[in-house]
């Protein structure tokens, strides 16, 4: 701490007469205008809320009082909104004295449009957690036969709108401790889209695509208590999440009548089928921080996290429409999963030239659900038969460990040019799946140099395998069957998936990656940034399943900046990902014969690539006198997926190519008048092109057994003209 | 198979236990020096420019605190006992933040070193094993402390100073599906730690699920029927940054959930144009693909969801 008496020398009081500035601050800024949209488009409101045509109020804030620097009371408060008046509008009010509290209350607004236009749908209550049909309802076994489909379509418009609200209050209690609370509540609120099967027939299933509320509440808690000294910090918090969903289920009237299902089920029975939403459910962790920092520089640190989530909603009944031949064996879940994450960590320069840091990393998932026996029933049309062992199915509380042990050592050579070597070891353990154990070492090397002028760039190469236990591509399947009904079966029985198929998450791999990284600045103000990556995977193991796949990018960007009032951006990137997986199609329950002996003509391959080219530039400007100000980008976005089949002997033709095309213009131009206040043009156009084979001429009967909701990919092109007026209040 | 037993409890509070104690023994002492006996007014004589000063409107410069810098030695609290750069401007204070032909910068080391000196805990106690931190980026590389609206600390700002770095994520936010970043809904920040964190990415959770079930706490269950990559990681589906399939998935479906099921009969179909309109209607390709059917794809609660079609 400063002694008093520095303040008071004969030649600071000249000094601070001479410049001593007063920087209080306080400033009232409010912002008001009309935003004029053209035309309607649901999609244009995404993330923004500016769906409909015509003119919306728009308002911002931003007012504030903060006492001087040198005031030792440190008193401030400040709010501010923000798009006020629109769905994605944000506030943030904040009081506090610097050093002794600070408390701030904030919330944001996300609206999320889906499609351009509504759905249709023929339920009567469409969008609501009960779902009926109109009475002139014409039920058939196929939607074909659905005559009165087109009668009374209902437009349920596809969207949520999310919330944040957020109170926290960070209070300094003593000289080395803090105290931090915080309360977020999230509302989720809207409509989703969601299948619902009734029953099936020969295995195909009878459904609808519905679209089905989302009333969602979150309520995070995060309590913090920290201590701190010049070079060490423990930190102690309990964090918790308690989700709640207003509604537990779904139910909605069967739109089907089916001669091969049971009396009762049908349309003209008035059957409903039901569904079980997301359930209400809690998450507890408590964590312990430290950092230790020893004397040479050297830091250790580490973190241990415990948490716990359960779930313990009722259950729903086998079935809706029809009685329990056999009773539930639990009436809720008592869902019961701790966790474990624990992580050590050390950074220390052994050398002048020589940094070195390992870190241990150990993330357990302990799932202590208990396991019964279940019926398993395909839809509420199905009787529910005696409890017998061939239709029970297991639940499988997943369970897993993962540690890692990752060493990276950098050394400085001369020149600044910098050599990074680094080692990891990867270790999961799994319950239910094919691989018990999987272990993954990775080595890669990285190059750092210096560019003439300023500047830097670094080429990295990464190599890394991953191999796995004995793949026992059944083991998910024995789990989760009754043990009596799996001990009637033998040999092919005992087999769910293809045995040769590998999971890709399970799967050994052999995965190289290449990144280049370019950072310069010539003179006159460019300057040039290039990253780039090619990381490559091979599932050596996989004859059926992924084989390979490639992702990989490179981005250009390109700056001018003459002067700080002049700033231009050029921007283009290159982007592709492929996937090429193999199958095997077996049209019936033929038994798994090995690779060599099976019929090559039933084999097939799909390849599919995805690539999106970018392309954007942007200008900002401000005149000498900050009179005016000039903000506008342009950017574009082409994006295509080619799926590619092949078989030597099924049949198939080409997938359409999946495209979605964006284009937007943005320009904000702005005038200061004396004094501050101000006008603002602001300019936004999209144009949006997307088409997709699975919605696109697709009717809402093209399926013979899900009634879809006949939307469309959007399209869409958007304008919005707005004028603000900016207010500088005393 | 994995319950953490009481061996394994003990354990981890008994390294706990041992890492508070090391937090007491004695320190070193704080910087030493020959500082302006007249504080900031020394560096404002010359330095009382607006790129400079909206630093005392800001909680670094508030005497209130005293933490604060301007409690300790004013503007050399960060840039180091300078006394010749006081006396002559041809001559670099001790620390250079920003670089010159005349003033060449500090090392990353040298600056951060400033900062951490106070910023050492809470979020950034992982600084120094993170990525950003062996990329030897220093804190002004995102931070602009003299300015009273640091860009990186607002939502609206903040993707900008990050896909300065990471190119690629600006055409990912432009993608047909992806999170509200670029605009201005959330910040990188919300699901990363920048500074550090227990994980690879520097996820802003312990875990990558615990990262997402943040905002999708529905996901989170446990359910009666889980769906295995839900409880261990959802990038084996999704790609969090976007994607040009809906949803974030990393590859459309049917084709994503043959990677991993290809049971007798519809599982193990090629799909190709053969299946829709006018050629024929799979309802493996149409509508919602698999979710047609199988819905509740990230869990179900029903006694009888184990395909998750309840």
């Amino acid at each position: 701490m400063k002694s008093p008496a520095t303040y008071f020398s004969p030649r600071s009081l000249v000094m601070v007469l001479a410049v001593l500035p007063a920087y209080s601050w306080s400033q009232s800024v409010v912002e008001f205008g009309t935003l004029l949209v053209q035309p309607d488009s649901f999609r244009f409101g995404e993330y923004s809320g500016l769906n409909e045509s015509g003119s919306y109020f728009s308002g911002s804030i931003d007012t504030g009082v903060q006492v001087p620097y040198t005031d030792r009371s440190g008193q401030y408060w400040h709010f501010t909104a923000n798009r006020l008046g629109l769905d994605n509008s944000s506030m943030d009010f904040t009081k506090g004295a610097f050093g002794k509290y600070r408390l701030s209350i904030s919330y944001q607004g996300m609206p999320h449009y889906r499609f351009d236009n509504p759905v249709l749908s023929p339920f009567s209550n469409a969008g609501s957690a009960v779902q009926n049909l109109p009475e002139n309802w014409a039920p058939a076994s196929a939607t074909a036969g659905f005559s009165t489909l087109f009668e009374n379509p209902r437009p349920v418009s596809i969207y949520t709108d999310r919330s944040h609200l957020q109170t926290r209050l960070e209070m300094r209690i003593s000289e080395v401790w803090t105290l931090e609370g915080s309360h977020q509540r999230q509302r989720k609120n809207g409509t989703d889209t969601l299948g619902a099967i009734f029953g099936s027939t020969g295995g195909n299933p009878r459904g609808a695509i519905l679209a089905v509320p989302v009333d969602y509440v979150t309520d995070n808690f995060v309590i913090t208590t920290a201590w701190q000294s010049d070079t060490r910090s423990l930190q102690f918090s309990y964090r918790g999440s308690l989700f709640q969903n207003e509604n537990a289920d779904l139910r909605w009237r069967n739109p089907f009548d089916n001669g091969q299902w049971l009396n009762g089920s049908g349309y003209s029975d008035g059957a409903f089928g039901q569904m079980a939403l997301s359930p209400d459910n809690q998450f507890h962790n408590v964590s312990l921080s430290g950092l230790y920092g020893f004397s040479d520089g050297s830091r250790l640190s580490g973190t241990v996290a415990m948490g716990r989530m359960q779930q313990d909603e009722v259950f729903l009944p086998y079935s809706s429409v029809f009685s329990a031949a056999s009773p539930l064996p639990a009436l809720s879940l008592q869902g019961d999963v701790r966790t474990l994450n624990a992580s050590l960590n050390y950074a220390t320069r052994l050398a002048s030239r020589l940094s070195l840091r390992a870190r241990y990393t150990a993330d357990v998932r302990d799932n202590d659900t208990r396991r019964h026996l279940y019926q398993r029933i395909p839809g509420d049309s199905a009787a529910q038969a005696a409890l017998v062992s061939s239709n029970t199915r297991l639940n499988r509380p997943y369970s897993h460990g993962k540690q890692q042990i990752a060493l990276d050592s950098v050394l400085r050579l001369s020149g600044a040019r910098q050599l990074q070597l680094s080692y990891q070891y990867d270790l999961k353990h799994r319950d239910f799946v094919a691989v018990d154990s999987v272990n993954e070492q990775s080595l890669g090397l990285k190059f750092r140099f210096p560019l003439p002028g300023a500047g830097s760039a670094s080429v990295e190469l990464q190599e890394a395998a991953r191999r796995g236990s004995a793949y026992k591509s059944n083991e998910g399947f024995l789990n989760g069957h009754n043990p009596d009904f799996i001990a009637t079966l033998s040999g092919n029985e005992l087999f769910e998936n293809d045995p040769l198929l590998r999971r890709f998450h399970l799967a050994d791999r052999n995965r190289s990656r290449t990144s280049v990284m370019l950072n310069t600045i010539f003179p006159a103000g460019l300057s040039l940034n290039i990253n780039g990556n090619l990381t490559r995977d091979e599932f050596p193991g996989s004859l059926i399943g992924l084989q390979s796949s490639d992702a990989w990018h490179l981005d250009v960007n390109l700056g001018y900046s003459p002067a700080d009032r002049l700033n231009l951006n050029v921007y283009r990137g290159w982007q592709a990902y492929r996937n090429d997986q193999a199958g095997y199609e077996r049209s019936n329950r033929t038994p798994f014969y090995p690779a060599s002996e099976r019929l090559q003509n039933n084999n097939w391959y799909m390849s599919s690539l995805d690539k999106v080219h970018s392309s954007g530039a942007s200008i900002n400007w401000t005149s000498m006198n900050d009179r005016w100000e000039i903000r506008s980008d342009v950017s574009i976005s082409d994006a295509g997926t080619q799926s590619r089949p092949a078989s030597p002997g099924l049949d198939f033709t080409a997938l359409p190519d999946f495209k979605t095309r964006f284009a937007t213009f943005n320009t904000a131009i702005k005038y200061t008048f004396t004094g501050g206040n101000g006008v603002t043009v602001r300019y936004r156009y999209d144009d949006y092109h997307s088409s997709d084979f699975a919605l696109d001429n697709v009717a809402v009967d093209s399926l013979n057994n899900i009634l879809l909701l006949g939307n469309a990919s959007p399209v869409y092109s958007g304008s919005m003209l707005e004028l603000r007026f900016t207010t500088m209040l005393p | 198979m994995f319950a953490i037993h009481s061996k394994v409890r003990f354990s981890v509070s008994l390294l706990a236990l041992v890492f508070v104690c090391l937090m007491f023994l004695p320190e070193a002492d704080a910087q030493t020096g020959n500082f302006a006996r007249i504080g900031e007014r020394a560096c404002l004589s010359c330095h009382n420019r607006p790129a400079v000063t909206p630093l005392f409107e800001t909680d670094h410069a508030s005497r209130a605190d005293s933490r604060s810098p301007y409690n300790d030695h004013d503007c050399e609290s960060c840039h180091g006992a300078s006394p010749e750069h006081r006396r002559t401007t041809s001559m670099p204070t001790a620390v250079v933040f920003e670089g010159s032909v005349v003033f060449p910068v500090s090392t990353a080391e040298q600056q951060n070193a400033v900062c951490l000196s106070c910023h050492e805990s809470g979020q950034r106690t992982h600084w120094m094993n993170s990525e950003h931190q062996f990329a030897e980026l220093s804190c002004i590389s995102c931070h602009d402390i003299h300015q009273s609206n640091d860009p990186v600390l607002s939502r609206a700002t903040q993707p900008a100073v990050c896909i300065g770095c990471h190119l690629e994520k600006q055409s990912q936010f432009r993608q047909r599906s992806h999170h509200p970043v670029l605009e201005g809904l959330l910040a990188c920040s919300d699901c990363h730690n920048p500074h550090g964190s227990v994980t690879q990415n520097l996820l802003a959770g312990n875990t990558v699920a615990e990262a997402c079930f943040g905002c999708h706490a529905e996901k989170r269950g446990p359910f009666l029927w889980e769906h295995e990559p839900v409880t261990d990681n959802c990038t084996t589906c999704h790609n969090p940054h976007g994607s040009v399939v809906d949803r974030l998935l990393s590859t459309r479906m049917p084709f994503l959930c043959q990677d991993c099921h290809q049971d007798a009969f519809h599982p193990s179909s090629l799909y190709s144009g053969d299946g829709l309109p006018p050629l024929g209607a799979a309802q493996q390709l149409l509508g919602q693909a698999c979710l047609n059917c199988h819905s509740q794809i990230h869990g179900s609660n029903h006694p009888s969801g184990s395909r998750f079609t309840r």
